[in-house]
């Protein structure tokens, strides 16, 4: 009974003792899902641009990784990478688990009320995926999804836009884009909203999957500041987000859609 | 222009195993660690509390003592039925995220103490019928050979309890295997966490979920035949004596093994 009892004690004192030791003078902890390609993924080898995972096993690599190592680096800092899932984002953020997140998350009017945001890191516009032998396929502007079976994903503004759509079928949004993806292809819905690298993704893993992309004015009508992600920060560190916009500032448009490209040609299980 | 991986559900499967296994068992080990050592505490919690939703209030006990044990006793009942009467996941959010600004608790460790007070409380009621079974006479010899309370139920009640509600017991261990699933909403990277993040690369839901079924019957499986020989074995004579000795012992055949080799 006595060795059951320290044995249990002794589990308990390793649990205190669990708590995460970051080093805020010289480390920059980032948080994303890791589940977002090209924007961030998981993978199991390392390589010159995957980061490790803290505390987790595998690496984690992307647009959003290859982004925040540039921000380490203008700072001075070394890059810890934690992996979260999205909804955990802004708490983990408010609880100082990490320091900043940089996972293709928009600026939001709703979001700015806790969290703060850097200048855009990337620009991009709004697709639908559909399945190739969809009667969708061949459609050139929004009004040719009347009455389809439209999703996207839970907690994001792509699940605003769907109600543009003339007389759409909106689907209970799900929570992650392997779900989206998942949801077309077995038909339960016609398409997924989706922003066109993440698209290019998408389609590239899944061959039975197609992009329908929009003339100017024929597609999803947003806001400039809806169609760019930016670093989301802590509203106390004012300090931070100077810092990061001027290393923002320092990476020009053709460097970002170069560094998405490459980060679009790395992903593991990609067509060959 | 084709994907890497076969289109057919083993096929399929087989790759994204192959290919993935360090995530896979990176899951497996963190769900067997929280089930385990949540299954252990689970069990110390519910000893604990069935040994005080059990004691009985004497006529002969002063006023402060009965406050005391109707306090206990109420404390207990509400730990019970609260964490018997909402779900898993719910207790897994609203303690993760409502402790986490004073505790500084990392994921795991939130899960670990998730499990273990929800175990703890089905453990409760499972350890307080094993008690019931046993005959008050037991406590009455106890009494009259001058044992205190607390060493009539270490000595006598527990073992037997314990012997007695063994089988229910390590299903709970079963069922933690399973429920631990519910802690990816808190990010504990347990098997189906990390499944989810392989299904992330892969793209490719239905063929990495079999995988996952798969490896969770393993484990189920597997520890529902070890928990039924350790169940034979306390049933064998030589697990017999139990009742009269403390609780190593009760184990000999444990020890008995241990000694051929």
């Amino acid at each position: 009974m006595n060795k059951f009892l320290l044995a249990s004690m002794a589990s308990l004192l390793l649990l205190a003792g669990c708590s995460s030791n970051i080093d805020s003078e010289n480390q920059i902890v980032v948080g994303l899902e890791c589940d977002y390609a090209p924007f961030n993924w998981t993978q199991i080898e390392s390589s010159d641009t995957a980061v490790a995972i803290s505390g987790s096993i595998g690496y984690c690599d992307g647009y959003d990784i290859t982004m925040a190592t540039a921000i380490a680096e203008g700072l001075g800092k070394e890059l810890i990478v934690k992996k979260i899932a999205w909804e955990g984002l802004e708490a983990a953020l408010s609880s100082k688990e990490i320091d900043m997140i940089v996972a293709g998350m928009t600026d939001t009017a709703e979001r700015r009320e806790r969290v703060s945001f850097s200048d855009p890191y990337y620009a991009s516009d709004m697709v639908l995926i559909v399945r190739n032998d969809s009667p969708f396929m061949s459609a050139t502007s929004l009004a040719q999804f009347s009455g389809a079976k439209v999703v996207a994903q839970r907690g994001t503004f792509h699940n605003d836009l769907v109600p543009q759509i003339p007389q759409v079928v909106h689907m209970t949004p799900l929570t992650s884009f392997p779900l989206l993806a998942n949801a077309v292809i077995s038909g339960e819905s016609d398409a997924m909203v989706s922003e066109r690298p993440v698209a290019i993704s998408i389609v590239n893993m899944n061959p039975q999957l197609a992009i329908v992309d929009f003339a100017e004015g024929f597609g999803f009508e947003t806001d400039v500041e809806e169609t760019t992600v930016s670093v989301a920060i802590r509203q106390s560190d004012t300090e931070l987000r100077t810092q990061i916009n001027a290393i923002l500032a320092g990476i020009s448009d053709e460097t970002r859609n170069l560094w998405m490209a490459d980060a679009l040609s790395r992903q593991p299980e990609g067509i060959e | 222009m084709t994907s890497r991986i076969p289109t057919d559900l083993l096929g399929g499967s087989w790759y994204i195993f192959q290919r993935y296994s360090p995530l896979f068992w990176y899951g497996v080990r963190n769900t067997l660690i929280i089930s385990l050592t949540a299954t252990v505490i689970g069990l110390f919690i519910g000893l604990l509390v069935a040994s005080v939703k059990t004691s009985k209030i004497s006529p002969k006990d002063s006023f402060f003592a009965k406050g005391v044990k109707k306090f206990f006793w109420l404390l207990s009942s509400i730990y019970i039925e609260g964490f018997r009467g909402t779900p898993m996941i719910v207790q897994a959010v609203f303690l993760y995220h409502g402790l986490r600004p004073y505790l500084q608790w990392t994921p795991l460790s939130a899960g670990i103490v998730i499990v273990s007070v929800n175990t703890g409380a089905y453990m409760a009621e499972i350890i307080r019928a094993g008690i019931q079974s046993i005959d008050d006479g037991q406590y009455e010899a106890a009494r009259s050979l001058g044992m205190s309370t607390w060493t009539t139920n270490r000595k006598i009640i527990f073992p037997q309890a314990i012997r007695n509600a063994f089988p229910a017991i390590g299903n709970e261990f079963v069922v933690n295997i399973k429920d631990t699933s519910v802690l990816n909403v808190i990010g504990v990277t347990e098997l189906y966490f990390q499944s989810a993040s392989v299904a992330g690369i892969v793209f490719r839901f239905r063929d990495t979920f079999f995988v996952t079924a798969v490896i969770y019957l393993f484990l189920t499986f597997t520890i529902t035949r070890i928990l039924r020989v350790i169940e034979l074995k306390m049933d064998s004579p030589a697990g017999f004596g139990l009742a009269s000795s403390s609780m190593p012992n009760s184990f000999s055949f444990l020890k008995k093994k241990g000694g051929q080799s």
